[in-house]
Order: C-alpha cells, then sequence, then structure tokens
C-alpha cells in the first residue's frame, strides 16, 4: 500500500496540480506583465534570489495541495509588491539605495588583483579568474577591469588600448582616495 | 468533491495572512540580512556558492507560501546559510586544505583541437557538451577555440584562441599546460604573472 502511495495517491491531487499549476503560471505572467520586467532584472541585491522565489513558489503551488490558487496569487503579488516599493524608494533616497546595491566596486585593473578590494568585498582570486574565463578571454593583458557588481556578479571589461574606461572613472576614482 | 475543488483555489484567510503578512516580512528581514552580510552572499562560482545562492531563494518562497513555517524560523534559516556561506569563504581563503574541499578546481577538457577523453569520461562530458559550450560562447569554428574548461561551477567555458599563444587566464586550471603540447612555445614562459 505504501508503495502504491508512492507512485501514485489519487486522482484529487493530480488534478490539484495541473490545475493549480497552469492557473499559477497564468497569474505569475499576468502579475508579471503588470509589475513590469523590471522584477526580473538582475542587478541589484537580492533580485537573482528574488526570480528563484517566483520560480519556486509556482512549484510549490503546483506540488503541495493545502496550498490554494488564492494563496499563491497573494504570494506572488506580495514580492512582487515589495520589490517594486523597494524600486520606488531607492530611486528617491540615496541612504536607502546604499542599504539595497551596496557599490560596485573594481576587483581586478589591468592585469593585477586589487588585494584591499578583495577582500572588503571576500572575493577568492579563483572568482575572478573564473569569470575571465567565462568571457572567453585566453589572456589576462586582454581584460581592463574585472567589476564586482552590486548584484553580487562579476563582469568583465575589455583592455582599452588608449588606457581610458568612462565606464569605470567613478569607481576608480573612489578607490585611489 | 466540491470542498477539494474549493481547496484548490481558497485554503482559508490564514494562508492569505501568512503570504501577505509574513511572506511581507520576510522579504524585509531577506534584504536586511543580505546587507548584513555582503553581496558576496549572491555569488555563483563556486559549486558551494551557486548552490547556497540557490537555496536562499527557494528558502523565500518557502516562507511566503508554507504556513507551517514561521517568520522567525524561516529568518533563522536564511541568516544560518548566509553564515555558512561566509564561513566557507573566510576558510577557504585561509586554508588551501579547506578551498580544495569546497571548490573543486577547474580542470582542461580541450585545448587547440585535443580533447581530453580521459577527464571528459571522468566528469561524464561528451563532445557535445563541449561543442554546446563553444557555440553558447559564439565560437563555431573549432579554430577560433583555444580551450574548453569545466569550472568549480559545473560550467562549461570555451576560451578564444589567443593570437600570442599565451594562456595566462588558464594558470589555475588543472593539466594546465597540457603535456606534449603543440604550440611552440610553452605558455607558462611568457606569464608576467607566475
Amino acid at each position: 500500500v505504501q508503495i502504491r502511495e508512492l507512485l501514485f495517491q489519487n486522482w484529487s491531487v493530480l488534478l490539484h496540480t495541473l490545475i493549480v499549476s497552469a492557473l499559477s503560471f497564468v497569474v505569475l505572467v499576468a502579475l508579471l506583465r503588470f509589475f513590469g520586467k523590471k522584477m526580473l532584472l538582475t542587478t541589484s541585491a537580492g533580485s537573482f534570489a528574488m526570480t528563484v522565489a517566483l520560480g519556486n513558489a509556482l512549484a510549490t503551488a503546483a506540488l503541495d495541495e493545502s496550498i490554494g490558487l488564492a494563496e499563491t496569487t497573494t504570494g506572488f503579488a506580495t514580492l512582487m509588491a515589495l520589490q517594486w516599493v523597494l524600486f520606488k524608494l531607492t530611486s528617491r533616497s540615496k541612504w536607502l539605495e546604499g542599504m539595497t546595491r551596496s557599490y560596485a566596486a573594481v576587483v581586478f585593473f589591468e592585469g593585477k588583483l586589487l588585494p584591499e578590494a578583495m577582500r572588503l568585498q571576500r572575493v577568492a582570486p579563483d572568482d575572478i579568474y573564473a569569470t575571465i574565463r567565462q568571457y572567453g578571454y585566453p589572456e589576462l593583458e586582454q581584460v581592463g577591469a574585472v567589476v564586482f557588481e552590486s548584484s553580487g556578479k562579476l563582469s568583465v571589461i575589455p583592455h582599452s588600448e588608449d588606457g581610458k574606461y568612462p565606464v569605470l572613472e567613478a569607481m576608480l576614482k573612489e578607490a585611489k582616495q | 468533491m466540491t470542498e477539494a475543488v474549493t481547496q484548490m483555489f481558497f485554503g482559508g484567510w490564514q494562508g492569505i495572512f501568512h503570504a501577505a503578512v509574513i511572506g511581507g516580512l520576510a522579504y524585509v528581514g531577506f534584504i536586511v540580512l543580505l546587507h548584513f552580510f555582503g553581496k558576496a552572499m549572491l555569488m555563483e562560482t563556486s559549486a558551494a556558492s551557486l548552490v547556497m545562492t540557490t537555496a536562499l531563494g527557494s528558502g523565500l518562497a518557502s516562507i511566503v507560501l508554507v504556513e507551517k513555517i514561521s517568520l522567525v524560523e524561516g529568518l533563522a534559516g536564511f541568516a544560518m546559510i548566509m553564515a555558512l556561506q561566509t564561513a566557507f569563504i573566510w576558510a577557504s581563503a585561509h586554508s588551501a586544505k579547506f578551498k580544495r574541499l569546497l571548490r573543486e578546481p577547474p580542470t582542461l577538457v580541450y585545448f587547440h583541437g585535443r580533447f581530453f577523453e580521459r577527464i571528459m569520461r571522468q566528469n561524464g562530458l561528451t563532445r557535445a557538451d563541449i561543442y554546446a559550450a563553444m557555440r553558447e560562447s559564439g565560437l563555431t569554428n573549432e579554430n577560433d577555440v583555444g580551450a574548453v574548461v569545466f569550472e568549480s561551477n559545473g560550467a562549461l567555458t570555451a576560451i578564444r584562441r589567443s593570437p600570442t599563444g599565451v594562456y595566462s587566464a588558464l594558470r589555475h586550471v588543472q593539466d594546465f599546460p597540457p603535456t606534449g603540447l603543440s604550440t611552440e612555445t610553452d605558455p607558462f614562459s611568457q606569464l608576467p604573472h607566475r
């Protein structure tokens, strides 16, 4: 009997999975359209986790019979509404912006690791080299800089022939001080 | 039957309250904890950090929807995952042994037209996987590819062929340089970073 239960519980659970997952998916897409694609923006802290949370909530709703569509919808809406409020507030308050997006920092510049910045940001050399490879660079000399973004992602900027890095100017000024 | 159908759409006000209030507070708590522990929590460059980041997102979903998880339990879970992550980062920065334990070093699976079949077999990789990695990097011609590396986080990365023959970005990769290298120059002899 137990083995049977593991393989197949009953029709109501199956029905729940089919109907609730389909409807939850429709609700999720509708809410995403309503709140906008910035909900899935992964450039600020927490937003990657947010994307994972939305996907996971969908899975939980589909499989847990005790969770109804109303709860799932409320859950999606709560997460997105808070994210939306956070976006609104951070665009108005410098203090909150600093709270939610720790500033981006240069951790590798023109062939050299920057140990001080790496220690502060807790980035290991392996993280930096792995990201440079991910961008397809064979040679460290071809890399201008590696930036640890506020989203926790590392981005790689190619070496500039004239030694100018307009996208980095503000950060480099900060690093020198 | 009607009860089962109702359940499908509405499981009681308690669940709604939980999703709206506890879910909301959990989100705020999550952002505060993330600020406290730092954005390094969201890094994905090793298998351990990738799993941790995913676990955080999954945890957030569970607090919102699963009624039996309280706010304090959920936040304690976040704090625990982030504290562990911080401890791992600290330990691997201070002990090479610990680092090896947590971060399987990257390995070379392809270099200048040669597939390293033994290592590929050990890791369950096929040539199709390696070609997929090349395509993903937009390298359609095999001659444009210098190397393919199986990274610590389980990703395959294709590296462009170096016009100078220098592969300094590969210096932490296991089995590099490969024995019997076909290029005339020893890649390591030109390294300024040795």
